[in-house]
């Protein structure tokens, strides 16, 4: 099967909701990758980055937890699906696999 | 403001409901708002404005991606999907097979109607590409020339003095180019030992084909015509002319043909390919028009520079992109420049200019040498054909939304189970495409097979040609038509899907469905538009009908029935005996058993006379000069086309002098006589006249008669004493035995005059041509009005078994309430007839319009009568009467227990 292609904002953020199990909606995911990464993302990218992950099937998303902090306002939760973490587990194995390959040396040497 | 709740600036909060998909809204707003608070209280106020803002402008319109619609449960196929067209497709099978009537009343009615229009636009095409195959087309214009005398025109005709083209191009710049026409009409051509009669040419300048594009087989374009005595001839008059000749016409370049009596033979230095048929000029052969007046031929002096002599025709050739209207306001100077108001002519020059490309279609010339048709009749034909088209679409859109009702389940269960409205609208309007594409095909069936019909009916070489073959110039009709046709069966096809997909699943499947009064009012305006246009129609056919027969019956003050013309021996040479010898032939003929009388003239009834200007009275000072008509006929004529004498005398054999300066007697007609101011016609006897600058006495004055077809008034006629070997000689013959009359006429011709060619036509025939186009558009109009009847009777027969289809129910509760029959008829057909009162108001008006403005075309015409419009809207109304007739009857005699039981 072909590989469904992810980018690399959107493996963060699909890495993101499966940290946050279940917690996860714009404020926290956004928190998080600043927490996590030191990047600060726009929130626009990360709202359209979780529509197109829900699109593809890799999250699932239900509102819910209005609290007087948003105006009572609900979030929407996501959730990461099984095809979500699969797709994370094929991308860690196939860096895994990639690191095999990579000759001893050549890293040592860039690294000095 | 409460510090631990910061609140966000109102107005970007207020940017945001409004630019942000309202799906997405709530959670995003909220999203933002806590976001605003952590970072107020992490990096104070001016931070979280600044971020707050700049996150908000990230989740604005263009920038933030919508939320899908979730489709988890149902996706619904795409209407393009192979299954759902299949089913498409099926569901349009059955309806059609379901009801046949309807089926066949769409296709039938719009397969007629597509099929007239594409047959018109053939038609149409085919009489706006005259003379378009010149390239230089748009540069070329004719010179038209009006006489004025006296403030009063007498002569409106492209015929003009031989010198005009040459000094307008010495006049002005912008005419590049120009070339002489004199017509050569029927001719006899001779080479070798054959003969050809009834030979069309004309005499043409070198520059004719410069300006033209008539193209050669044979020579060159740039050398032909320079010389006196040059010809050139079609391909296929060169081949019968010289029938031995094979494959290769070319070869005949350098042969030697005779113009009937020409003393030089003409050598042939061109063969050109067959006049095209919408050339507007056309021709069996050219000769160089300087052999009119130098070389061996010559016999017309004046045909070079003449500022008197008008036979001439010309054609001029402006600089591309000079501005016609320019130039013919520089006219009236060039009119008094060279004909010095009327002290040249006698009358006052009037010039203008005609484009090459309306010299077909708006001739209403006298004298005219181009074949002329009617722009007005081009319109209206084609705009009755699209009236016809539209009918049908009618009938389909009346037809497809009466039977909504019907269709309604249909559109609930689709719509319960999961159908959007594009899909609807989709299937309903491809089943209306596939209608029309099935009818276009019936279109193009009945076109293959009905087009020697209508080419026969129109007397054109037409085929589809003319609507889709290329380098066709006038294709914007064409455009027209295909744009027409594609709106109309788009309108045809989405208004009755727009209305069949409205229907609410809920009413539809509860019972509680009804058309709106909208639908039902739209449709009653489209029936009276159907029945407008066939009252229109049918009423147009019997107006022209009338004025057909009003043609035929009108007293022409002369009689033409069993006339025969024979051509005159043009191969023979004239000499002073001339009189004697056509005297001898006359009286010859006479004694033949069945021949009744023969006599010569100038012209025959039918044909265009000479005119004459510059004629005025002796006895009154400075009198008026006057343009009249002029013939010369032989002592018998008045007898034989049973012309009656008002007053004075017929010619005697003593009027006639092979001398012509020794001719001293005339007759009028009775509007001549008046034109001269003569109170009454025996006053008028043994008075002069100035003809030609000699006086002549007027011996006798005759009746009016029509010497043309009734399009053109009655004119004033001189005709003189006058004898010429080359005039036609009408004969007048027993209707019995006639094979051998004319084998024993023939015989005295060939006797008298051997070597020439005998040809004769009966006068009646000849004569009526005239009529020709008239009774062409008569036909057309007749089968039009027919087919408009027919395709509306269809739709109404449609409609109203529908509406008693539905209203089964109705009629039954009415009957068995106590309604009669009658009354059941009334309430069924009540609807229609109104709708057929509003249209026979709405036609009669326009029909009165249109066939007002084409009778004054005829100089002699019919008032139109008002039983004529009765007479339509009643045979509408009968039409509707049948066609509604038995199905309201069926029904109305329908048991009600019948249609009640079901329920």
């Amino acid at each position: 099967m072909r590989r469904t292609y992810l980018g690399e904002l959107e493996e963060i953020v699909l890495l993101m909701v499966a940290i946050l199990d279940g917690d996860g909606y714009g404020v926290t995911i956004s928190q998080a990758i600043e927490e996590h990464t030191g990047r600060i993302v726009v929130f626009g990218s990360i709202h359209n980055t979780l529509i197109r992950l829900e699109e593809k099937g890799f999250v699932r998303s239900e509102l819910g937890g209005a609290t007087a902090e948003r105006g009572g306002r609900r979030k929407r939760l996501f959730r990461i699906t099984g095809l979500g973490s699969r797709a994370l587990q094929e991308i860690q194995q196939l860096r895994q696999e990639l690191w095999q390959l990579v000759p001893p040396v050549s890293l040592r040497l860039s690294g000095l | 403001m409460n510090k631990s709740h910061p609140n966000p600036p109102r107005w970007a909060h207020w940017l945001l409901t409004k630019l942000h998909p309202s799906d997405t809204l709530e959670e995003v707003a909220g999203d933002l708002d806590e976001l605003y608070t952590y970072w107020y209280h992490r990096a104070g106020p001016s931070q979280a404005l600044l971020r707050y803002l700049f996150n908000v402008a990230s989740v604005l319109s263009p920038f933030v991606r919508r939320r899908r619609r979730q489709q988890t449960y149902h996706q619904s196929p795409s209407i393009l999907h192979p299954v759902m067209l299949r089913n498409y497709l099926f569901i349009a099978w059955r309806n059609s097979t379901r009801n046949k009537l309807y089926f066949l009343i769409n296709h039938a009615g719009l397969a007629i109607g597509m099929t007239a229009c594409i047959f018109m636009v053939e038609y149409a095409n085919f009489e706006l590409s005259y003379d378009t195959f010149n390239q230089q087309a748009g540069d070329l214009y004719r010179v038209v020339n009006d006489r004025y005398q006296d403030g009063k025109r007498v002569q409106h005709s492209p015929m003009t003095y031989s010198a005009v083209g040459q000094a307008m191009r010495h006049e002005f710049p912008e005419v590049i180019n120009h070339t002489r026409v004199a017509p050569l009409a029927s001719r006899i051509l001779i080479a070798d030992d054959q003969k050809m009669g009834k030979q069309n040419g004309m005499a043409v300048d070198p520059s004719f084909f410069g300006m033209f594009s008539y193209q050669l087989i044979a020579g060159n374009r740039d050398l032909v015509l320079r010389e006196p005595d040059e010809i050139i001839l079609s391909e296929s008059c060169a081949r019968k002319l010289f029938p031995d000749v094979g494959s290769n016409v070319a070869s005949l370049i350098g042969r030697l043909v005779n113009l009937e009596r020409s003393a030089v033979p003409y050598k042939l230095t061109g063969i050109c390919y067959d006049v095209p048929d919408n050339s507007h000029l056309q021709f069996d052969f050219l000769v160089a028009y300087s052999s009119l007046y130098r070389g061996g031929n010559r016999y017309w002096k004046s045909a070079d520079s003449s500022f008197t002599e008008s036979y001439f025709y010309h054609y001029i050739q402006l600089k591309p992109g000079s501005d016609p209207k320019r130039l013919e306001a520089q006219l009236p100077g060039f009119s008094q420049r060279y004909f010095r108001g009327n002290k040249v002519t006698g009358s006052t020059e009037k010039f203008s200019l005609q484009p090459l490309l309306k010299a077909h279609l708006y001739s209403d010339f006298g004298a005219e040498i181009g074949k002329t048709g009617n722009a007005t009749i081009v319109w209206g034909a084609l705009l009755s054909a699209l009236l016809i088209l539209s009918i049908a679409w009618i009938n389909y859109i009346n037809l497809a939304t009466a039977r909504a009702v019907e269709r309604a389940k249909e559109v609930g269960i689709r719509k319960s189970s999961g159908a959007t409205r594009t899909q609807l609208v989709f299937q309903f309007f491809s089943e209306s495409l596939l209608s029309n594409f099935l009818s276009m095909l019936l279109a193009a069936g009945l076109i293959y097979f009905v087009q020697a019909r209508f080419n026969e009916l129109v007397q054109r070489n037409l085929s589809i040609h003319y609507v889709f073959g290329e380098g066709l110039q006038s294709n914007s009709v064409t455009f027209g038509l295909l744009l027409i046709i594609l709106s109309g069966i788009c309108i045809a096809g989405f208004y009755p899907a727009l209305v069949l997909s409205s229907f609410k699943p809920v009413d539809v499947l509860k019972g509680k469905f009804s058309t709106s009064s909208r639908g039902v009012i739209l449709r009653k305006a489209l029936v009276s538009g159907q029945f407008a246009v066939t009252i229109a129609l049918v009423a147009g056919s019997i107006i022209i009908y009338q004025q057909m027969r009003y043609a035929a019956q009108k007293p022409l003050g002369l009689t033409l029935s069993q006339v025969l013309v024979i051509s005159p021996p043009q191969l023979l040479e004239n000499d002073s005996s001339f009189i004697t010898r056509s005297r001898s032939f006359k009286e010859e003929l006479k004694n033949l058993v069945h021949v009744k009388a023969a006599t010569n003239s100038g012209r025959i009834p039918g044909e265009d006379l000479h005119r004459m200007f510059d004629v005025h009275r002796p006895d009154k000072l400075s009198s008026p000069r006057f343009a009249v008509n002029n013939m010369s006929i032989g002592e018998d004529f008045l007898d034989l086309y049973d012309i009656k004498l008002l007053a004075g005398r017929n010619f005697r054999s003593t009027d006639y002098n092979e001398d012509l300066s020794k001719v001293r007697t005339t007759l009028l007609n009775e509007s001549a006589a008046k034109l001269f101011g003569f109170p009454t016609a025996s006053e008028a006897v043994g008075k002069s006249i100035i003809l030609y600058e000699r006086p002549y006495e007027i011996v006798g004055v005759t009746h009016d008669f029509h010497q043309k077809s009734i399009h053109h008034p009655v004119e004033p006629v001189v005709m003189m004493p006058n004898y010429s070997l080359y005039n036609p000689i009408s004969v007048k013959v027993e209707p019995n035995e006639l094979t051998t009359t004319l084998a024993a006429i023939r015989q005295v011709y060939d006797r008298f005059f051997p070597g020439n060619v005998f040809a004769y036509r009966f006068l009646d025939d000849q004569f009526n041509e005239q009529y020709n186009a008239d009774r062409v558009v008569g036909k057309v109009f007749a089968l039009f009005a027919g087919l408009a009847v027919l395709i509306a009777a269809l739709g109404l027969l449609g409609l109203s078994w529908l509406a008693t289809r539905q209203r089964t129910r109705e009629i039954g509760v009415r009957k068995v309430l106590g309604a009669s029959v009658q009354n059941i008829v009334l309430l069924l057909s009540g609807d229609f007839l109104g709708l057929i009162l509003i249209a026979f108001l709405v036609a009669v008006p326009v029909a009165w319009f249109v066939m007002q403005r084409w009778l004054t075309g005829f100089a002699y015409r019919i008032s139109i009568n008002a039983w004529v419009f009765v007479a339509a809207g009643g045979l509408a109304l009968l039409i509707a009467l049948i066609t509604i007739g038995y199905q309201t009857l069926k029904a109305a005699n329908a048991n009600p227990v019948k249609s009640l039981r079901s329920e």
